[in-house]
């Protein structure tokens, strides 16, 4: 039988210099990065947005590139189901715009008119490209962007902006695993408030009294004065034993594939 | 000539980080920053490639406890276990 050499498992003097002073060298960016955070960002973010804008040029070219080869039956069959659902959507909006109108007339009858002040951007990176869970949008503290700072798509509002640098903003999204929001259920006229706690990819689940009676498709927003859709009842678990049940809850908009977002402004 | 071809070979492989950086999702530099940290001998960059995800990309999110060099602690942990796995193996 032969064996390992015991003297192959010494490791060399000269890499553990190398290794430590490496490891010196990232701990005083570390501290760095700890202590003083927005001028490394803001450094990284200036360099990084050309490169990853670049890169969102490069990937939607081979897209259309590729779209080119695909399948002419399939490419009809989607554009027929997409008509299909443009004539649903169409209906429904003639019927938003009046009652928007309304509520804006409403609101300002009774002195709540409040206007709010919306800055858009464009979407760099997105999950799952980006680790964290989070989105990475092109406007900074250079447009007026905050932290803390509500990013909605429309009427749908996904996360708040949770690291900003001059040219380019983080923003965490509600359905990262573990974060709790509160969140408000309409279930037949009545506002049942509850705490969603983020499961990723847009999954949220809340558990309530199972008195509520919450059902598939309810629709739950974000609680306020100008009420934003947050997600909607996807899927109900109660047992006959259990006195309360779990929603499962689906945000409507898949932030991976937007291209653009609304920041608005506290 | 060979320690030429090799040092080719380590800045190709630095360039390819760093695109994946950029571009491609977290997991791919981590699988392509390990099977380099098997290939070259100390190879440092990985460790700078994790430091690098972390500033450009975290948030302060509860599931970490709002700790943001995640990447960088895990890819510290993946550099002294595969450098210690590479010397116990017959192959190095």
């Amino acid at each position: 039988m032969n064996y390992l050499l015991n003297r192959n498992t010494r490791p060399g003097r000269r890499f553990f210099t190398r290794f430590v002073l490496f490891l010196c060298a990232v701990l005083f960016f570390l501290v760095f990065a700890v202590w003083y955070p927005d001028i490394l960002r803001s450094a990284l973010g200036v360099i990084a947005a050309p490169i990853w804008r670049t890169g969102n040029a490069l990937g939607g070219g081979v897209q259309t590139i590729a779209a080119h080869f695909r399948f002419k039956q399939a490419l009809i069959k989607e554009v027929e189901e997409l008509r299909e659902r443009e004539m649903e959507r169409e209906a429904i909006l003639s019927a938003y715009g009046l009652v928007l109108d309304e509520n804006q007339k409403l609101k300002q009858n009774l002195g709540r008119d409040k206007t709010e002040k919306r800055i858009l951007a464009a979407v760099l990176v997105s999950p799952p490209r980006a680790p964290y869970d989070t989105i990475i949008i092109d406007a900074g503290t250079e447009e007026g962007i905050s932290v803390g700072d509500d990013v909605l798509f429309g009427e749908t509002v996904l996360g708040r902006v949770a690291v900003v640098s001059k040219k380019t903003a983080t923003v965490g999204l509600f359905s990262t695993a573990s974060v709790k929001t509160q969140i408000t259920i309409w279930r037949d006229g009545v506002a049942v408030p509850g705490e969603a706690v983020g499961e990723g990819g847009g999954a949220f689940r809340v558990t309530l009294p199972k008195e509520v009676g919450v059902m598939v498709g309810d629709i739950v927003v974000m609680p306020g004065i100008n009420p934003k859709q947050f997600a909607n009842v996807v899927a109900v678990d109660e047992s006959v034993t259990d006195s309360f049940a779990t929603a499962y809850l689906r945000n409507p908009v898949r932030a991976e594939l937007l291209p653009f977002l609304e920041v608005r402004a506290r | 000539m060979k320690a030429h071809r090799l040092a080719i070979l380590r800045f190709l492989a630095d360039a390819l980080l760093l695109a994946l950086i950029f571009w491609a999702p977290p997991f791919l530099t981590f699988i392509f920053g390990i099977a380099f940290l098997f290939f070259f001998a100390g190879f440092f960059e990985f460790l700078f490639a994790a430091f690098l995800l972390d500033i450009l990309y975290s948030a302060p999110i509860p599931f970490f406890g709002g700790f943001q060099f995640v990447c960088f602690v895990a890819a510290i942990a993946l550099f002294v276990c595969v450098e210690s796995a590479k010397k116990r193996m017959r192959f190095y």
